[in-house]
C-alpha cells in the first residue's frame, strides 16, 4: 500500500463504517443519530474529528424560520383579542366603545382595528356594531389562529402578525455532512485497548494499536498474599508428610508434668526458675488425680535417677509449654504400636526479652519416630534426610538434653556459616519408662524461626509479625 | 547453656594442641569454643558436665580422646590432720572438705578456680540451695579443729572483702551475697557456719571469711562442701579434688568428719562400676563393635574397664555426675566415635505421613481468602491484658510472671490482635483487607483451652454489613458449610448490622460492623466490618 493510511479512533472507523455501508454520502447533522446511532452530541465532536482529517465535509448553512413570541403564546393560550370582541358582540350587536374598554381593557385597540380590517365590525357614533355574521366571523378567525398555531402564513398575516409582536423572525444553522469519496478506505482505527466494542462490531480488521513506551513504569499492583511465614511452616508440615510423620497438636497451656516431668527435668532444674518459666494466674493447677498412675511412675524414675523428692504439686502447675516435646510427651502414653512416626509444630513460651532475635514466643518442630529395632543410625539417617529436603547440609555434635541419651545438637550450613539448628537423641530409658514404652524412640526439636530468617534474609524477628499491609502485600520471595 | 572464659594459651598448654584442633576437639565433646573479642577462649558447655568447667578437666577429657591418656588415674591421697564435726545443721545438714596440697594459685588459675566454683554453683548447686563450695587458704585455718553448725545471726565474723568483723545479720542485711543467698538456710535467726577454732572461716553458703582469702600466693587448699543432698554434695567435692588434683605435684588431703558417733573421710572419691553388654551397645547404635572397641571407646572417654569373659565392667571415675545409667555409657562410646563419622541409615521404613484435619482445612481456607482478595497476618497469642481491659475481656489467661505487661495474657480471641493490625495500618492504602488464623486461649468451666479461629476485616472509607456478610457467605459456601444466621449482640459490633453464625445449632462465629465505641477507643477513624469464626 503506497498510501499512508489516516488514524482514526475505533468510534470514529465505526461512523464511517456505517454510512458506507448504508451508502449514505449525504446527510444532516440532526438526522445523524438516527442513521448511525450515535447520541448527538458525542457525534457532533466525532464529526469534528472526521472533518478535520479531511474524511468528511461539513457545510453549515444559516436559514430564517419564524418563532411564536411570548405574547403569541399568551394569544394562542388566551385567544386573539378580536375574538373575545366578538364573543362580546355576540346577541348583542351593538355596544359602546366606552363598555368594549371597561371589558377588554388595554386588548380593547388592537381588538377594534383588526376586526374592523376584517369587516367583522365597523365603528358608528362611538358605538360597535357586528357587520358579519357571527359563525362567519368565527370561522375567520379561527382561520388566522391556526396560521399561528401552525406559523404558516400568507403574506399579509405574517406583516400583521409580526407587526402585533405575535411572532418574530430568528436564524438557525443548518448542518449538512458530506462524505469525501471513499473515505472508508483511506483510514485504520489506532486504537488504545482491543475492547468488546472492537470484537463485537469486528472492527479489528481495520485496527491498528497504539504502540507503547513499554519500558515506562506502569501503576503498582499488589496481590493479596499468604504470609510467608506460615507458608514455611506447610512447606515444613509437608516435608514431615512425606517422610512418613503424622501430625499431631497438643495444649499451648501445659502442665509441668508433660512440659518436664515427662521429659526427665529434675524439678529443681533452673529452667523451671521464675526467669525461665512461665507459669498462668488462675488456675495455677490441674487436678492430676486421674493421672495417678503415671504420676507414681514418674515419680518414682525422677527419685531414682535424679536422688531427690519428686514433688506432685509441682507436676500439677500450668504453664505456657516451653517446647513441642510435651506434645510428643503426651503422645508416648497412647502405646501406638511400632513403628511410630509423628510431628507437631506450634508455638511455644520463653521467658526472653523482646529484642531482634528473641521474642517471648516462637515456633518448634517435633518430631519422635519408634520401633523395637529403632537405633541411633536410624535417628541420624532422618535427620540428614530431613535437612537434604529443605535443601540444606547437616552436621552432628554431641549434645545434652535431660530427655535424650545420646543426645545429638545438629548444625545447619546456610549462607556459608554453621547454625545450630535443632536438637535431637534417643529418648532415655527413663522417659520410656515413664511412658510406659517397650520400643526405642528417637525425638527432635527445632526452632523454626532462626530457619526461616536464614531462609529470607531477615535479620529481626519482628518483621516475622509484621502486620503492615503494603509491607505484607510486597514482601520478596527468594 | 555455661559459658567458660579461659586464657587459650592456658587451654593451649594444657592439652598440647593448636587452636583449630582444639575447637574441634571440644566440637567432639558436646562443647562450642571460640575466640572472643577479648582474646579469651569462650567454652559452652553442657550442664552435665561440670568436670570440665575448669581447665584442668578440658585438658583431661581431650587427652583421652586425643588418646595420650586412657582411663582415669588415682590420685594421691594421705591424711591431713583436719578434724571436722558436723553438729547437722537442720536446714543444711551436709557438709565434706577436703585438702589439696601444693594447687600453687597464680592469677589466672585463680581467676579461672573462682569461675569453676561459681559455675558449679549455678548448676549442680542450683543456685547454692543445694551445694555451695567454699575455698580457703589452708595456711591461712587457724585451726585443724573444724565445727560445722547452727550458730546465733548475732554473731560476728569478717567477711570476704572486709577487714571488720561485723554480725551475721549486718551481713545478710547489707553485703550483695547477703542479699542474694541470706534466706536459703536461716531459719529463726539461726544460720549455718563453718567455724576453725573459734573463727567462722565461712557462712555457707552465702559468704566465706577474709581470713582463710585465697591470693596469687596460695599454695594449699581448705575446701568445704555444704548442702541439702549427700549425694551431690560429694560429688562436687570429687569434682573440684579431682580437677585440682590433675595439677603437677599435687597430692589430696583426706578430712576426717564426725557425726552422730560415726566417723568418714572425705573426698570420697567415690567410683561407681556398671557392667555394660556390647549387644546393648550395638542395638542402640546400629553399629557392629566388638568388645575391645568399646572397651577403647570408653577408656578415651576416661573410664577404666575390666574386661574378662565376654564382659565389660566399667568403672566410672569420680568426677563423672552424667552417668545415671548404661544408656549413658552409650553416648560417651558414640562419641568417643564422633557422630559424623556414623553412617546414617536412611530412612527404610516406608510410613503413611499425614496431616490433621485442621491443617487440611487452613489450607482450603488460605486459598479462599487469598481469592476473595484477602492478605494473610500472623501475630502473637501473648497480648496485654491492657488492651484485653480496654475491649471488656474477663475470660482470659493471664501470665503469673510475665516479663513484661505487654505480654502477660494469652489473647482470648482474635479479634484483639487485628484491631492493633488495623491500627498499624490506619495511613495504608484503602482497603485493607486482611485475615488470620490462629489459636486462642480460652477458659472453658475454669479450665484453659485452646481454639483454632480465622478472624477477616476490612478498613475502608466507607462500608456495611453486606461487604463482610459477603465474605463469610462466600467461605462457607465454598467450603459447603450449611449456616443460618442470628442477629447478634456481640459487644465489638453494632447491634442491628452484626450476625452470630449458627452451624449445627452452635454459635461458631460472629461478623459485622465494628462499633464506632471500639473504633474510637482504638484511634481508629475509618470504619471496619470484621467477622471471627471457630475452626476447631
Amino acid at each position: 500500500m503506497g498510501e499512508e493510511k489516516i488514524a482514526v479512533s475505533e468510534s470514529e472507523y465505526y461512523i464511517l463504517k456505517a454510512l458506507n455501508d448504508k451508502g449514505i454520502k449525504k446527510f444532516k447533522l440532526e438526522e445523524g443519530e438516527k442513521l448511525i446511532g450515535i447520541e448527538k452530541s458525542k457525534l457532533a465532536s466525532l464529526l469534528k474529528l472526521l472533518e478535520s482529517k479531511n474524511l468528511i465535509k461539513i457545510n453549515e448553512k444559516r436559514i430564517k424560520v419564524i418563532k411564536l413570541t411570548d405574547k403569541g403564546r399568551k394569544v394562542l393560550e388566551e385567544g386573539l383579542p378580536e375574538e373575545k370582541l366578538i364573543d362580546i358582540l355576540n346577541g348583542k350587536e351593538i355596544i359602546n366603545i366606552k363598555e368594549v374598554k371597561e371589558l377588554l381593557g388595554e386588548d380593547a385597540n388592537i381588538a377594534i382595528g383588526q376586526a374592523k380590517k376584517l369587516k367583522i365590525i365597523d365603528l358608528k357614533e362611538g358605538k360597535v356594531l357586528l357587520i358579519m355574521n357571527y359563525n362567519d366571523a368565527k370561522n375567520l378567525l379561527n382561520k388566522i389562529k391556526n396560521m399561528l398555531i401552525n406559523l404558516n402564513f400568507d403574506s399579509n398575516t405574517e406583516k400583521d402578525m409580526l407587526s402585533r409582536g405575535l411572532i418574530k423572525y430568528d436564524y438557525v444553522t443548518e448542518t449538512t455532512v458530506i462524505v469525501e469519496e471513499n473515505a472508508i478506505s483511506k483510514v485504520e482505527i489506532l486504537a488504545s485497548r482491543l475492547t468488546h466494542e472492537i470484537l463485537a462490531k469486528r472492527l479489528w480488521k481495520n485496527l491498528k494499536l497504539r504502540e507503547y513506551d513499554i519500558a515506562s513504569e506502569p501503576p503498582t499492583v499488589y496481590p493479596a498474599r499468604k504470609h510467608y511465614f506460615i507458608e514455611f511452616i506447610e512447606e515444613l508440615k509437608d516435608i514431615m508428610k512425606e517422610l512418613g510423620f503424622k501430625e499431631t497438636d497438643g495444649p499451648l497451656v501445659e502442665i509441668e508434668l508433660f512440659n518436664f516431668d515427662m521429659l526427665f527435668q529434675p524439678q529443681d532444674h533452673p529452667a523451671r526458675e521464675i526467669h525461665d518459666t512461665l507459669w498462668i494466674k488462675d488456675p495455677r493447677n490441674y487436678d492430676i488425680n486421674e493421672m495417678k498412675d503415671l504420676i507414681d511412675r514418674v515419680s518414682r524414675v525422677h527419685e531414682r535417677g535424679w536422688r531427690y523428692k519428686f514433688n506432685q504439686e509441682i507436676s500439677s502447675r500450668y504453664v505456657l509449654r516451653s517446647q513441642t516435646t510435651s506434645v510428643s510427651a503426651r503422645l508416648l502414653l497412647n502405646k501406638f504400636n511400632p513403628p511410630i512416626r509423628y510431628f507437631t509444630i506450634g508455638k511455644v513460651y520463653r521467658s526472653d526479652v523482646i529484642d531482634a532475635s528473641h521474642l517471648p514466643e516462637f515456633h518448634q518442630l517435633d518430631g519422635i519416630m519408634g520401633d523395637h529395632n529403632y537405633t541411633f543410625k536410624d535417628l541420624l539417617g532422618i535427620l540428614k534426610e530431613f535437612g537434604e529436603r529443605l535443601g540444606i547440609e547437616i552436621k552432628f555434635k554431641p549434645g545434652y538434653f535431660p530427655f535424650t541419651e545420646p543426645s545429638v545438637e545438629g548444625y545447619a550450613k546456610i549462607n556459608n556459616k554453621w547454625i545450630e539448628l535443632f536438637g535431637a537423641g534417643l529418648f532415655r530409658p527413663e522417659v520410656l519408662e515413664m511412658a510406659g514404652i517397650d520400643y526405642r524412640v528417637g525425638a527432635w526439636g527445632m526452632g523454626v524461626e532462626r530457619l526461616i530468617m536464614a531462609r529470607l534474609g531477615l535479620n529481626d524477628i519482628r518483621q516475622l509479625y509484621e502486620t503492615n499491609y503494603d509491607f505484607l502485600r510486597s514482601f520478596k520471595l527468594r | 547453656m555455661p559459658v567458660l572464659k579461659f586464657k587459650p594459651e592456658r587451654i593451649l598448654n594444657l592439652t598440647g594442641l593448636g587452636i583449630n584442633t582444639l575447637e574441634d576437639a571440644l566440637f567432639s565433646l558436646k562443647c562450642e569454643a571460640s575466640i572472643n573479642n577479648e582474646n579469651q577462649l569462650e567454652v559452652e558447655i553442657n550442664p552435665d558436665r561440670p568436670d570440665m568447667y575448669i581447665g584442668e578437666g578440658i585438658a583431661r577429657a581431650i587427652r583421652g580422646i586425643t588418646n595420650n591418656e586412657l582411663g582415669f588415674k588415682e590420685y594421691d591421697y594421705e591424711n591431713s590432720k583436719f578434724k571436722l564435726i558436723n553438729e547437722i545443721p537442720y536446714i543444711r545438714p551436709i557438709i565434706s572438705a577436703a585438702v589439696i596440697y601444693n594447687v600453687n594459685l597464680d592469677n589466672d588459675f585463680l581467676v579461672e578456680l573462682i569461675q569453676f566454683q561459681e559455675k558449679l554453683h549455678e548448676g549442680i548447686g542450683r543456685k547454692r540451695r543445694k551445694v555451695a563450695i567454699g575455698i580457703h587458704d589452708l595456711n591461712k585455718v587457724p585451726s585443724n579443729e573444724l565445727k560445722y553448725k547452727n550458730v546465733s545471726i548475732d554473731d560476728k565474723m569478717m567477711p570476704l572483702g572486709s577487714n571488720n568483723y561485723v554480725s551475721i545479720r549486718e551481713i545478710l542485711k547489707n553485703t550483695d551475697q547477703g542479699i542474694k543467698y541470706g534466706n536459703i538456710s536461716l531459719i529463726n535467726d539461726l544460720h549455718p557456719a563453718f567455724i576453725s577454732g573459734d573463727e567462722i572461716i565461712s557462712l555457707p553458703p552465702v559468704i566465706n571469711s577474709n581470713i582463710t582469702r585465697l591470693d596469687e600466693n596460695t599454695r594449699d587448699l581448705l575446701i568445704d562442701v555444704t548442702g541439702t543432698d549427700s549425694y551431690y554434695v560429694n560429688k562436687t567435692l570429687d569434682i573440684i579434688v579431682s580437677n585440682l588434683a590433675e595439677r603437677k605435684n599435687t597430692k589430696i588431703g583426706k578430712v576426717e568428719i564426725i557425726e552422730n558417733n560415726s566417723r568418714k573421710y572425705t573426698p570420697l572419691m567415690e567410683k561407681s562400676e556398671e557392667v555394660i553388654d556390647s549387644s546393648y551397645v550395638n542395638e542402640i547404635l546400629g553399629e557392629k563393635l566388638s568388645n575391645d572397641e568399646i572397651a577403647f571407646h570408653l577408656m578415651r572417654m576416661r573410664h577404666n574397664v575390666l574386661l574378662n569373659d565376654n564382659e565389660i565392667r566399667v568403672v566410672i571415675p569420680p568426677f563423672r555426675a552424667d552417668i545415671i545409667s548404661n544408656i549413658d555409657l552409650v553416648e560417651d562410646i558414640v562419641m568417643s566415635i564422633g557422630y559424623n563419622n556414623i553412617v546414617p541409615n536412611k530412612p527404610k521404613v516406608m510410613l503413611r505421613g499425614s496431616l490433621t484435619n485442621i491443617t487440611i482445612l487452613k489450607r482450603k481456607i488460605r486459598d479462599i481468602m487469598i481469592g476473595l482478595g484477602f492478605t494473610e497476618i500472623q501475630s502473637l497469642t501473648l497480648v496485654s491484658s491492657r488492651i484485653l481491659k480496654d475491649l471488656d475481656e474477663q475470660n482470659y489467661i493471664e501470665v503469673l510472671n510475665p516479663i513484661t505487661n505487654d505480654f502477660d495474657s494469652l489473647r482470648p480471641n482474635l479479634f484483639v490482635s487485628m484491631i492493633m493490625a488495623m491500627k498499624n495500618n490506619i495511613m495504608a492504602s484503602k482497603p485493607v483487607k486482611l485475615f488470620e488464623i490462629g489459636k486462642i486461649v480460652e477458659k472453658v468451666l475454669g479450665k484453659p483451652v485452646d481454639k483454632e479461629r480465622i478472624s477477616i476485616a476490612i478498613m475502608d472509607e466507607s462500608l456495611s454489613y453486606e461487604d463482610i456478610q459477603s465474605v463469610v457467605y462466600s467461605l462457607l459456601k465454598m467450603l459447603n458449610i450449611e449456616f443460618k444466621v442470628l442477629s447478634s449482640s456481640n459487644k465489638f459490633l453494632i447491634k442491628g448490622r452484626s450476625a452470630d453464625l449458627i452451624v449445627n445449632n452452635k454459635i461458631i462465629g460472629y461478623f459485622g460492623e465494628v462499633s464506632p465505641y471500639i473504633l474510637e477507643k482504638f484511634s481508629l477513624e475509618y470504619p471496619i466490618v470484621y467477622g471471627e469464626l471457630d475452626l476447631g
